[in-house]
């Protein structure tokens, strides 16, 4: 049964939708749809189809390690901003002294762009950085410089430094969202405060944790210009893409392609991701 | 119904979208016209020129009074001097307002690949010597300055012909003005070696001294360093060009005994390079200053400058290897077909003012960068007192003109010659 | 008794002494990197291996100045952002709402859809923004650049604004109403004083990624739009780390004072409020 109202309601909220779809199909949608079109031409050439350039990038033995290195950094990186939030987050939390000022430190990582904080974690741990300088002084058995800028665990730990505030930033309001009284009802059904944190506030916290680790995933999937700078022998997916680009003459059906490839890994993954997420939480 | 009618409506944008991105990219009309232009002279001699494609007669043009160079060569030094030192000169020259921009090669040439016909906003551009043949791969046209445009551009006379014919191996057929020449050469720390090697065949045979602290740059690496260190390298040991100057083919080569010793050298030099491989040659460099890499082969000028400016450490030289060194990221002034018409003359008359000798002889005394021009006998003596004297380095300075050898180490150079 | 009170005691002070060093190791982390490329910055003569430069010196700065420009820059960089937020949150607003408040068939789908443009590396679809900017004259516009960057702002607007109409309880709109108070007032002293955290949590959060945006500022740029990130990243491509220390550190500087003055307006933890996650 249609009434007027409803009728209305229906076309008021078409009309809010608006300005978000057609923002959506214009600056992404369509964009997008050019870099598949080219993605399935021939290089260079404005007819005819093929898909070569996928099959040949996914044919080269490089393409399992790259993809498996574009998940391992970005999955570690993942995982490291986890564990640390939720510590950072539960210090936190207890308002200690100084607290404003680390809420805001965690938030320096995103307000300055990537290239500056990449450029100075590549100088503080390069091989006459601080960090290798340190550890040469007042650790007894290391005389040579760790070489840890190119390396993957070095990119982890670039990346994590630079995604980690995602995962802080929601884990943090989740757990300042929680309500006092279950906690306050755990402890005194005399739970210590061990039990309390493994078995009420995490589980409840979690979904907010795994929501801000979807961010800080995605943002180190998708990281290129850091790698590109501090990656040395290992290169990710989007580097790769660029690395077509810089050919004679620029492939830019093949860099299309991969970076079609590398939207759908990312794509998929997430879609598996957020399933696990939607799983009730007992 | 409702909902019906939103996913029909859905699917059809999408459909159209899909459709008019196949269509995408129209291929670029050719404009043709007549053109009248009045060209200054610095002397205030009026020259009136009419270029004739076909009868198209358009009302009489305004010569620009802003112009953009876009500079898509210049490293950190060069900027400093082409902001601080040229750009000043010629907007004083002209009375013109420059804008100096600086890009990245790929970028800018996909954007002029999508420029409208006449409406394209790089007017020049200063480039590395490879970006010409791109832009022709990538369809985008050039105005043919040599000799077409000798009237224009009288200084381009000076420039040594078979730069402006070829480059790496390529023919240009006149597109580019030859604005510096770059050199490469042995870049060594004397802190820590007291007598480098003076060709590339003792560097290799002497190796071991230096293992570990040997600088190479990745083959995969942006920088034209990546192949002109192996190109170098396997220059020393075999023959890339036959007597005529034409390049081997690369099928040829590989079935030679020569360039299978000559690659298996190649593949042992990169082993003893400081690992791991620098990425781009600032990651190098600052091994430099680390103190990790001791000895490596770069531009000469980068190198010098830097030293000079106290980024560099003060014990950097630069040496020499005598088979053979290769040529550096020679400075192109290219103006692309697709500008505005009224923006060629001054254009043109831009790049005739900096292959003047004056403009010439700044280049070399304030940063130590061989000019585009032959003129030599023109330059202070002060200046060989730094940098040999281009008639002693010139032997020695090789072209790179064989790209088959220079593409299949870009290709395959990371997979084959990284340990 | 008293033996564990005063073990008690001591396990609680080393719980206080272990939660600083925790803190101030982060603060560590965090903060030596910019530390280091100040000194990178001032150094001179600062080869081999030592902890400080020997010699201390202006002149990267004097060089990063002459050949940057550097106020230039950062006004660019300024206006585009402020233009994105603009653009983003206008957008933001309506969908948050029809998304928030009304029933819609396939939300979820929509939601990953709208959520798409931050989830395909920009690179993706930058090629085919560039050629579409090119045909409508675009290019080098700062409304072209932030344009290019509501893209991928929108959807963070979208997602913030929508959890913040949803938490709009429709019983205070109500009790509003009861109070007699009409649509208008009702919107202006009661939805709004609700929603504004989550408006400016919102803006805060496009303005920063507009702010930082790379890729799609490298496609869409020209000489009257450098910014921030793109200027920085032809920097870092040609060695002399010291003039681009003295560079980076200048061009940060504008962004440290924005993050300076909001966080006195607003509680850091409150920049998230109203966002409950995907």
């Amino acid at each position: 049964m249609k009434s007027g109202s409803t009728r209305r309601t229906a076309l008021v909220t078409l009309v809010m939708l608006l300005p978000g779809l057609a923002g959506f199909f214009g600056l992404f949608f369509y964009p997008m749809m050019v870099t598949v079109v080219r993605s399935l031409r021939p290089e260079g050439v404005q007819v005819g189809w093929t898909s070569e350039h996928y099959i040949s990038f996914l044919m080269e033995p490089r393409a399992r390690e790259v993809i498996l290195l574009t998940f391992v950094l970005s999955v570690g990186a993942t995982l490291l901003s986890i564990l640390f939030s939720v510590v950072l987050c539960l210090v936190l939390r207890r308002k200690p002294q100084g607290n404003r000022f680390y809420r805001l430190t965690m938030l320096i990582p995103r307000v300055v762009p990537g290239l500056i904080g990449a450029l100075g974690l590549l100088l503080l741990f390069g091989s006459r950085g601080w960090v290798n300088l340190f550890l040469i002084e007042f650790v007894p058995f290391i005389d040579e410089p760790l070489s840890l800028n190119y390396t993957v665990p070095g990119l982890i730990i670039f990346y994590f430094w630079l995604y980690f505030p995602f995962t802080a930033v929601t884990t943090l309001s989740t757990l300042e969202a929680l309500d006092p009284a279950i906690e306050e009802a755990a402890d005194v059904s005399g739970a210590n405060r061990w039990q309390i944190l493994r078995h009420v506030v995490l589980p409840l916290i979690m979904p907010g944790i795994l929501a801000g680790s979807v961010l800080t995933f995605m943002a180190a999937f998708g990281a290129f210009s850091i790698p590109l700078i501090a990656g040395g022998n290992y290169r990710p997916l989007s580097v790769e893409i660029y690395r077509q680009i810089n050919f004679t003459p620029a492939r830019w059906s093949a860099a299309s392609a991969r970076a079609m490839i590398m939207a759908v890994l990312q794509v998929a993954f997430l879609s598996i991701y957020m399933r696990i997420l939607r799983r009730p939480v007992v | 119904m409702n909902r019906r009618a939103f996913i029909l409506v859905g699917l059809v944008t999408i459909l159209s979208m899909v459709l008019a991105a196949c269509g995408a990219t129209p291929a670029p009309e050719t404009i043709v016209q007549t053109v009248e232009v009045e060209k200054t002279v610095v002397e205030t001699v009026e020259v009136e020129k009419e270029v004739v494609v076909t009868a198209m007669p358009e009302p009489g043009m305004e010569r620009p009074t802003e112009i953009t160079i876009v500079d898509l060569n210049s490293g950190a030094n060069f900027q400093w001097y082409w902001q601080q030192q040229v750009i000043p000169a010629i907007e004083e020259r002209f009375g013109v307002t420059v804008d100096y921009l600086v890009s990245g090669e790929s970028e800018t040439l996909e954007r002029m690949k999508a420029w409208q016909p006449g409406e394209g906003d790089a007017h020049i551009l200063f480039v590395k010597p490879e970006t010409i043949p791109k832009a022709f791969g990538e369809g985008i046209e050039l105005e043919t300055l040599y000799p077409d445009k000798v009237d224009a551009i009288p200084n381009i006379e000076k420039c040594p012909e078979a730069y402006l014919q070829t480059v790496l191996g390529t023919n240009i057929d006149g597109a580019g003005a030859l604005y510096w020449r770059s050199q490469y050469a042995l870049i060594y720390n004397s802190q820590y070696i007291e007598d480098p090697p003076t060709s590339w065949q003792e560097f290799y045979e002497r190796r071991g001294e230096w293992e570990g602290h040997i600088g190479i740059v990745r083959p995969d690496a942006k920088s034209g360093s990546s192949y002109r260190i192996p190109y170098s390298f396997l220059n020393a040991y075999v023959d890339m060009v036959d007597e005529e100057g034409n390049a081997i083919p690369l099928a040829e080569l590989q079935e030679t005994q020569e360039w299978q010793d000559a690659w298996t050298k190649l593949q042992e030099f990169y082993t003893v390079a400081k690992q791991p491989l620098p990425a781009e040659p600032p990651n190098m460099f600052e091994d430099f200053n680390a103190g990790d890499t001791w000895i490596s082969f770069y531009a000469m000028d980068y190198a010098l400058w830097s030293r000079h400016e106290g980024t560099m450490p003060p014990t950097i030289k630069a040496g020499f290897l005598s088979e053979g060194m290769a040529a550096g990221s020679d400075g192109y002034l290219i103006v692309p077909a697709g500008i505005p018409e009224e923006y060629k003359p001054l254009a043109y008359d831009i790049v005739d003012f900096l292959l003047s000798d004056d403009q010439q002889i700044r280049l070399i005394t304030t940063m130590w960068q061989y000019t585009g021009t032959d003129i030599w006998d023109k330059i202070p003596g002060v200046v060989w007192d730094t940098i040999p004297a281009w008639e002693d380095m010139e032997p020695a300075r090789l072209r790179i003109s064989n790209k088959d050898v220079s593409d299949y180490i870009k290709e395959f150079g990371a997979d084959e010659l990284i340990p | 008794m008293t033996l564990l009170r005063q073990y008690l005691r001591a396990l609680l002070n080393a719980r206080k002494l272990l939660i600083y060093t925790f803190l101030l190791s982060f603060g560590l982390m965090i903060y030596t990197p910019f530390l280091i490329i100040v000194f990178r910055s001032v150094g001179r003569g600062w080869f081999g291996r030592m902890w400080l430069p020997p010699e201390y010196t202006l002149d990267w700065y004097r060089w990063a100045i002459e050949v940057t420009d550097i106020p230039g820059i950062t006004v660019n960089t300024l206006i585009i952002a402020a233009l994105a937020v603009i653009m983003a949150t206008v957008i933001g607003i309506p969908t948050g709402w029809a998304f928030g408040r009304r029933r819609i068939p396939g939300k979820e789908l929509l939601m990953a859809m709208i959520l798409l443009p931050r989830m395909i590396p920009p690179i993706a679809f930058a090629l085919g923004v560039a050629q579409i900017f090119y045909r409508l004259q675009l290019i080098d516009t700062h409304f072209g650049v932030a344009l290019a960057h509501v893209a991928v702002c929108a959807p963070y607007a979208i997602l913030v604004l929508s959890a913040t109409f949803e938490g709009l309880d429709e019983r205070v709109l109500e009790a509003a109403a009861v109070c007699g108070a009409n649509t208008l007032r009702s919107f202006f002293h009661i939805v709004l004083p609700l929603i504004f955290p989550g408006i400016l949590s919102s803006m805060i959060f496009t303005f920063t990624t507009s702010y930082n945006e790379f890729t799609l500022t490298l496609m869409t740029y020209g000489k009257d739009t450098v910014t921030l990130p793109v200027r920085t990243y032809l920097a870092i491509g040609e060695g002399y780390w010291e003039v681009t220390s003295a560079m980076s550190i200048l061009l940060i500087i504008p962004s440290l004072v924005v993050l300076f003055m909001i966080q006195r307006q607003v509680a850091p933890e409150k920049l998230v409020g109203g966002f409950k996650g995907v």
